[in-house]
């Protein structure tokens, strides 16, 4: 296997809710080891709420965790603010779901990508304007646009601009929280076979986040499926969709049109009932107890820990166990 | 259609705005009285073609003391607010960004100032320190920084969460930069929107504590001590209060409008109609 970039150790995020007086804790991630690797593309799909975009955020830092370590490199991330801190912003960033509120509207786009590039001392003061201009050139806009203002612009150019200013301090690792989500598909389309394009000429790792599985399933080498903050089931790209282990990954592979109508007609749709519980009193033992079809005793007792039941594939069931 | 309509308020407020700042700096392009000239023919003299609002009890023009009065009331007015901004903007700012204990804090402190009746402290104040211009503009500032704190506090909480906010946190922008070039710039609209109601405030404030006796004192020329003495006069010559009370009313109203339109020219669901 290629080198370890992001090496995730048993972290946890809680948030505190202070409510009438009384101090309320949500555990937003609980207890979640992974790791990435070098110039891979890793998925992270889950439903609304699993806290997969705070995974992405603690990640790379912006997210203060509770406990746990996250190493990049085999270097411990620094605390927010320090010398250190302001080297590694240049090796680890993220797009954010929403290109509309992704650029400031008050600065040209020229500005906007200039930014990471003054901010970190990339090039001399008179090449920033051709550096920003091989910057559009590469997610593929008009040379013209830097002087113009985000609102002149479609949500498909806007996030291809935020891809631009991500990838103008040479990342080692952008994080794509559910980038896709607020462009229609054939805008998405392009912006998948960008990254893919991007992700080819530089040595780059993606950690892409969402919820549209076709998608994830099309541009991720290894996929993490989370429910309520926990893995569920990890593994690489084709195992899992092929071999979903844990009923709530197959129930969420069943839920996904099958685009080839004869075949469409032949799934058996088994849907998920009920919602995502309450993450403020989760239930008891395995998390997903109240909406699995597949729940004994057991399940209600003691939580599930992520074993490996085959090469690359992680699961946390009490049922896999028993085979 | 719509844009003419749109650039006739436009017109209207920079003309009365240029007529204000003339009469501010160049108070003699406007009149050719003098506002301490007297003369004893034209005592309390009614409204005419020369006097439009007619003479006060020395005969002086009263609109000649109205427009050399608004020099300093610009001053009061202006230099409140800007006072209140330049405390106002960057507390609302770390309270809104940082949030927390020091969230708490200046949250705390500037809802105990906003609870407090601004006349009964501008009484306290001027009672202890005594009335000057400088005493007024300190205690309207110290009166409308909670209100920019708050504005801008909000205005920050809102902006924070938004993706180019967090973008420049993941690429290490220092957070003063932040604050200063992808937050501040933002609130830039609500805070065109706020500032001419402050000023309204500012105007009707200093004619109420300078009617008092708390403000400007004669023989300094505002529009409030131009009223104090007025009054005076309001059987003898009923169109000298009149025109002093009528033409701070006037700038009050003129000013809350002008803030209106700010709102609807920053807002852009109104602005798409």
């Amino acid at each position: 296997m290629s080198e370890i970039i992001l090496d995730i150790k048993k972290i946890s995020v809680n948030f505190n809710k202070m409510f009438f007086g009384r101090s309320q804790t949500i555990k937003a991630i609980d207890n979640v080891s992974l790791q990435i690797f070098n110039s891979e593309t890793f998925g992270i799909v889950g439903e609304s709420g699993s806290g997969k975009s705070t995974l992405g955020n603690a990640m790379i830092g912006l997210q203060t965790i509770t406990s746990g370590e996250i190493f990049y490199k085999e270097i411990a991330l620094p605390l927010s603010g320090t010398k250190d801190w302001v080297r590694l912003r240049r090796q680890l960033q993220i797009i954010f779901q929403d290109p509309f509120t992704s650029l400031n509207p008050r600065r040209t786009i020229g500005q906007s990508l200039a930014e990471p590039i003054i901010t970190h001392n990339l090039c001399s003061k008179n090449d920033v304007t051709s550096k920003v201009l091989s910057l559009l050139d590469q997610v593929g806009l008009n040379s013209n646009m830097a002087e113009r203002y985000p609102n002149a612009f479609s949500g498909g150019q806007l996030q291809r601009i935020c891809i631009a200013r991500a990838l103008a301090a040479q990342p080692q690792l952008i994080i794509c929280d559910e980038i896709t989500s607020a462009l229609d598909v054939s805008t998405q389309a392009q912006i998948i076979s960008l990254l893919k394009d991007l992700k080819l000429k530089q040595d780059l790792s993606l950690v892409f986040i969402s919820h549209d599985l076709g998608l994830v399933r099309n541009i991720a080498d290894r996929i993490l499926v989370m429910y309520l903050g926990r893995i569920v089931e990890i593994g690489s790209s084709d195992i899992i969709f092929s071999n979903p282990k844990h009923p709530y990954t197959q129930a969420l592979i069943n839920a996904a049109p099958i685009p080839e109508p004869s075949r469409e007609a032949a799934r058996i749709k088994t849907p998920l009932f009920g919602e995502i519980p309450d993450p403020q009193n989760p239930p008891s033992g395995c998390f997903f107890r109240t909406r699995c079809n597949q729940v004994h005793d057991r399940c209600l007792v003691e939580t599930p820990e992520l074993k490996q039941v085959k090469q690359g594939q992680f699961v946390s069931c009490h049922n896999t166990e028993a085979h | 259609m719509t844009i003419k309509l749109m650039k006739l308020p436009i017109i209207i407020f920079s003309t009365l705005g240029l007529l204000t700042l003339i009469s501010a700096i160049f108070p003699q392009f406007l009149t050719p009285y003098h506002p301490d000239e007297i003369d004893v023919t034209a005592l309390l003299q009614k409204p005419s073609w020369s006097h439009p609002f007619g003479c006060d009890e020395l005969g002086t023009d009263v609109l000649a003391r109205i427009i050399y009065g608004t020099r300093l009331e610009l001053m009061v007015c202006l230099g409140s607010v800007a006072l209140a901004s330049i405390f106002g903007i960057p507390c609302g700012l770390v309270a809104g960004y940082f949030g927390g204990k020091i969230d708490w804090i200046l949250t705390v402190i500037a809802d105990s100032i906003l609870s407090f009746p601004i006349i009964l402290f501008a009484v306290l104040i001027v009672a202890s320190l005594g009335a000057s211009v400088l005493t007024l503009v300190g205690v309207l500032a110290f009166a409308f920084i909670p209100r920019i704190f708050r504005l801008i506090r909000g205005q920050t909480q809102i902006i924070s969460s938004l993706g180019y906010v967090r973008s420049a946190e993941a690429m290490g922008v220092k957070t003063v930069k932040i604050l200063f070039m992808h937050i501040l710039p933002n609130t830039i609209g609500p805070l065109m929107v706020i500032v001419p109601q402050l000023m309204a405030i500012a105007v009707l404030i200093e004619a109420g504590l300078s009617f008092i006796g708390l403000g400007i004192q004669p023989p300094q020329i505002s529009w409030g001590s131009l009223l104090l003495v007025s009054k005076n006069y309001y059987v003898a010559a009923p169109w000298y209060p009149l025109a002093v009370g009528g033409v701070t009313t006037l700038a009050a109203a003129v000013l809350v409008f002008a803030g209106d339109l700010a709102g609807a020219a920053v807002n852009p669901l109104r602005r798409l109609k």
